[in-house]
């Protein structure tokens, strides 16, 4: 075999990586960084990355390689971006009038903004449990934390949601 | 209603995560990232390679400066003492006065020359080629005469009288 048909089966294969693995990496850069556009950066950064690195033909566990790296690029993105102020409470401000009450109605929406409204601690492993098929044992690979702290956090996080969610719903924030 | 609601707590928070992060990329994501690999994969070896190529250079300057400084005469020590000697002010005298890279370059210039022999030093060296045992001699009466306490001989002061002026002016 010569050294352009082995380039060129390695790129093939790469290819195959690409291809199987950049929407899940996608949506794990976007659970953390909430915009479509910074996601597919740090998508195409770590693929960028792993080209280079040419270690990725090594990988065992490439789904769990691969969101660990996304996880680290986009947590850096968000970093540099964190001037940018985030959604904050929406519970606050937003149930001001019937008007807005109305806007409420779409509780994905709300919850959504509770949820980014989250300490990063119980944010993050909240958000990557949105991510599909991601178990407890996969996100704390990620994130780099023990399994036991992400139950732990997964639950924690839950439970504000819902108080919060309850406090929506009666509409306990209503100004009056 | 109250009973109704934890489930239904459950229910909207649960469809609500699923969809937080089931957002979809614009078409073409894959086609998007290889495309990206092709263009990237090239750019940064060049980068390397100026890099590389501007760290030789900067390693190559540099030991050519200290090869220069290593192989440049050392001046002598009086040379060196002469050479940090700086032009003093001269009150008056101001616009006379060189810049001073100007005295420097011309301090290291005159340093880098050896000193012309003076008059008495060329009769001297004359002498030693001529007459080396009456230069020899010389030298030891100079070197005798410079080592022995000098001798005054008294003076006498008379003091002086008075009354005879006086009576010469008269």
């Amino acid at each position: 075999m010569t050294a352009r048909q082995e380039t060129a089966g390695r790129d093939e294969r790469f290819a195959g990586l690409v291809e199987r693995q950049s929407r899940f990496l996608f949506r794990v850069a976007y659970a953390l960084l909430r915009n479509a556009h910074d996601a597919e950066d740090a998508v195409q950064e770590t693929f960028l990355k792993l080209y280079r690195s040419a270690s990725w033909e090594t990988i065992e566990n490439e789904r769990a390689f691969l969101a660990r790296v996304v996880w680290r690029i986009a947590l850096d993105k968000l970093r540099k971006v964190r001037d940018v102020p985030l959604a904050g409470d929406p519970a606050l401000p937003t149930i001001a009038n019937p008007e807005e009450a109305a806007v409420t109605a779409n509780w994905n929406a709300a919850v959504h903004r509770l949820v980014d409204a989250l300490p990063p601690e119980l944010r993050q492993p909240l958000a990557l449990s949105t991510v599909e098929g991601m178990n407890s044992r996969e996100i704390a690979q990620t994130i780099g934390i023990a399994e036991g702290t992400v139950r732990t956090r997964l639950m924690r996080a839950r439970r504000i949601l819902k108080q919060k969610l309850a406090g929506l719903m009666e509409g306990r924030y209503e100004k009056r | 209603m109250r009973s109704d609601e934890p489930d239904a707590l459950d229910r909207v928070l649960d469809e609500a995560l699923a969809r937080y992060s089931s957002v979809e990329p614009l078409a073409g994501l894959e086609q998007r990232v290889l495309d990206r690999l092709r263009n990237g994969s090239a750019a940064p070896r060049f980068r390397f390679n100026r890099w590389l190529l501007a760290a030789g250079l900067a390693a190559l300057a540099g030991m050519l400066t200290l090869a220069i400084l290593w192989n440049r005469p050392k001046p002598l020590p009086r040379q060196a003492v002469f050479a940090k000697v700086r032009p003093q002010p001269v009150r008056g005298f101001e616009p006379a006065l060189r810049p001073a890279r100007q005295v420097r370059r011309y301090a290291r210039r005159r340093v880098s020359r050896p000193a012309p022999l003076s008059p008495e030093e060329r009769a001297l060296l004359a002498l030693v080629a001529r007459a080396p045992d009456q230069a020899r001699a010389a030298l030891l009466d100079l070197a005798r005469r410079s080592t022995e306490p000098i001798q005054v001989e008294r003076i006498k002061i008379e003091p002086l009288r008075i009354d005879d002026e006086k009576q010469d002016t008269k």
